[in-house]
């Protein structure tokens, strides 16, 4: 494992505003990210998980305090340097976030369209991916019309197939029977032991592979944090 | 290169993607667009009727004018006229308005000799007025349907004159294709619109042709010699003239009723169209901003995600205005502009009687297009930018 910090946040406050009231999802946060490590986010619901990780995504702006890449804060990037970014990063969604009506194969490979991958190239990708996570027979499928857990696993195969250096997966495994949340948490590890850099949120700490750092968190702050 | 056609490629299936919403999009911008459409068909079918018709026209509208107003002008003045160098023939011509019927529906009367009847014999029902009969008429095929008269029926006494009252014939009925200004005419002879005036001795004005290249000698000479003035007198009126390429600069605006309600019409295509597009789009689409989200947050740029909307707006515009064009082909030619041309021209009743005249193609129909395009990419466009350019979690809420 490198040294080198990939992400990094510091004092990263993200308040929402719902009327009157305030929440404050993540409250002055400092967290460091080594490249190629495992990073497993956990804590009850509403403690920040989903935020956080959109943040070191760059799919949200903070509130306050920054977030780092390689070292560069996320607010000097254009917008087309974001999006060169995002390409860099796969992000799996708690609620996966699939395109209704496009078919399973093209949800997948959706995010390669931009990159000048071919359709026929993109369908082979495709056709890998979903071989990969027992989904062989679904590349048609329209994702209505499949099980939680498969289109989870969809989810997660869109976030691979654009080969990213990181994946931010959020509760990848809470919709799966353990057979698949074994296979898939056996995948993450597979692309961790790849080189790279992999973040979660679990709800489940014990799921962490050996060696991982599980950071948990409670109202927006990190309580405590420990390797596995 | 495969980039642009495969992002073009989505924009194509985004169509697809939410069938409902592309649908509404273009029945919408369609059901804007073919009102103005008719209209603008209509409006440019008149005007060319208009223009061939003046071009048949006379070369010069010699009549009088006193106090700023159009005045008949009599007769006697044809002989002074005649006599201008240049001149071929000076044609005198009745023109009035009347109400007629128990509705008292409005037509115009024009008088004028028989020989000089601008409607060829095809369009006529019939045959024209005598060269001297007395209250021969010949009615314009709207006017006609509307007073339930047919050929050879007898018009009670319609007007009172120093002869006491007479009953009158229609010998005639302007078939469909005459003008449309013409189908609420009464066609007649001199002598019996003047009887139908009470207006012995009088005329509107003269028709007057002249040779190639006399126009402008022959006007000059009008206002400079001829008089209308009785011998001695001081006062009467003074001569005007009105020359073909003046007609056609006015007609054509005179001739489109509701000209405001035209305009506004092109005010709420802009207004209603921009609006419904914007809706449809994303602005009040959770959906779509979803997705628009979605594809930004898996590195999709702005600019390739505007690319997307942009095809997709292109391609359902075209089908609106390709709908548009259709309908209002349909509307024009086998509906016969039912209400419509009723609404825009004068004369014309819910279901004209005549041909109406119009033309779409090419400036109606490319400017049918052209709005299109610019209403569906202003809303569409906006609304994508404004998704688009919001954070990605923002627009995935
Ligand atoms: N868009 C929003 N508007 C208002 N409040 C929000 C919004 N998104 C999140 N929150 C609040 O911020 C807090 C953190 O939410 P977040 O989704 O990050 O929690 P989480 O740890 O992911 O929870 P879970 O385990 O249930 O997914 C919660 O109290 C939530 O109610
Ligand atoms: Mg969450």
């Amino acid at each position: 494992m490198s040294d080198q910090v990939i992400l990094e946040t510091r004092n990263l406050c993200k308040v929402f505003r719902a009327g009157k009231s305030e929440v404050r999802a993540v409250d002055d946060l400092s967290v460091s990210i080594a490249a190629g490590s495992f990073t497993a986010l956990t804590g009850p619901s509403g403690c920040g998980k989903t935020t956080l990780l959109s943040l070191l995504g760059a799919l949200d702006r903070p509130s306050s305090g920054q977030v780092f890449f390689l070292g560069r804060e996320l607010s000097r990037y254009s917008d087309v340097e974001l999006a060169r970014l995002r390409r860099r990063m796969g992000f799996v969604f708690q609620n996966f976030s699939l395109i209704a009506g496009l078919p399973v194969w093209d949800n997948i490979t959706y995010p390669l369209i931009p990159r000048g991958v071919g359709r026929r190239e993109r369908r082979d990708i495709a056709a890998q991916m979903l071989a990969r996570f027992g989904l062989d027979d679904k590349a048609d499928r329209s994702p209505s019309e499949l099980s939680g857990g498969e289109q989870q696993r969809v989810a997660l195969a869109r976030a691979l197939a654009g080969q990213p250096d990181i994946i931010l997966a959020d509760e990848p495994i809470s919709n799966l029977d353990p057979v698949n949340s074994a296979a898939v948490m056996s995948c993450l590890q597979q692309i961790h032991a790849e080189g790279k850099t992999v973040v979660l949120s679990v709800h489940e700490p014990a799921i962490a592979p050996p060696g991982s750092r599980v950071i948990s968190m409670a109202g927006g702050r990190i309580q405590r944090e420990e390797i596995r | 290169m495969t980039k642009f056609i495969e992002i073009a490629g989505t924009g194509v299936t985004a169509i697809l993607l939410h069938p409902w919403r592309s649908a509404v999009t273009a029945g919408a911008v369609t059901v804007v667009l073919l009102p103005y459409l008719v209209c603008l068909g209509l409006s440019h079918g008149l005007r060319l009727e208009a223009e061939s018709s003046i071009q048949l026209g006379a070369d010069l509208y010699v009549s009088g004018i006193q106090f700023g107003h159009k005045v008949p002008i009599p007769l006697v003045a044809k002989s002074q006229i005649e006599r201008i160098d240049g001149v071929t023939e000076v044609v005198p011509r009745i023109v009035g308005a009347i109400a007629i019927g128990r509705n008292r529906e409005s037509a115009v009367v024009v008088g004028m000799p028989v020989d000089r009847f601008a409607t060829g014999a095809s369009f006529l029902e019939g045959r024209l007025p005598g060269q001297n009969s007395v209250n021969e008429l010949v009615l314009g095929s709207e006017l006609a349907h509307r007073l339930n008269l047919k050929l050879d029926s007898r018009i009670p006494p319609f007007y009172q004159n120093a002869q006491g009252e007479k009953v009158s014939s229609v010998v005639g009925i302007f078939r469909p294709d005459a003008p449309v200004w013409q189908a609420n005419l009464i066609l007649t002879t001199l002598t019996t619109a003047a009887a139908i005036f009470n207006q012995e001795g009088l005329v509107n004005d003269f028709l007057v042709y002249c040779r190639p290249g006399y126009e402008d000698h022959v006007r000059a000479k009008v206002l400079e010699t001829v008089s209308y003035r009785a011998q001695g007198s001081s006062g009467g009126p003074r001569p005007m003239v009105i020359q073909r390429t003046d007609l056609t600069a006015v007609l054509p605006t005179g001739l489109l009723g509701q000209q405001g309600v035209f305009e506004l019409h092109f005010v709420l295509v802009f207004a209603v169209g921009i609006l419904v597009v914007l809706v449809t789009s994303g602005l009040g689409l959770s959906e779509r901003r979803r997705e628009i989200g979605i594809l930004k947050a898996t590195g999709w740029q702005t600019d390739e995600i505007l690319f997307r909307s942009l095809v997709e707006g292109c391609l359902l515009s075209l089908a609106a205005a390709a709908l548009a064009i259709v309908l209002g082909l349909v509307w024009l030619r086998v509906f016969n502009g039912f209400w419509i041309a009723g609404v825009f021209l004068y004369g014309a009743g819910v279901s004209p009687a005549f041909r109406v005249p119009f033309v779409l193609a090419p400036a109606p129909a490319l400017l049918t297009v052209l709005i299109a395009l610019v209403v569906v990419m202003t809303g569409s466009i906006y609304s994508t930018w404004r998704a688009a350019t919001a954070s990605p979690a923002e627009a995935m809420r």
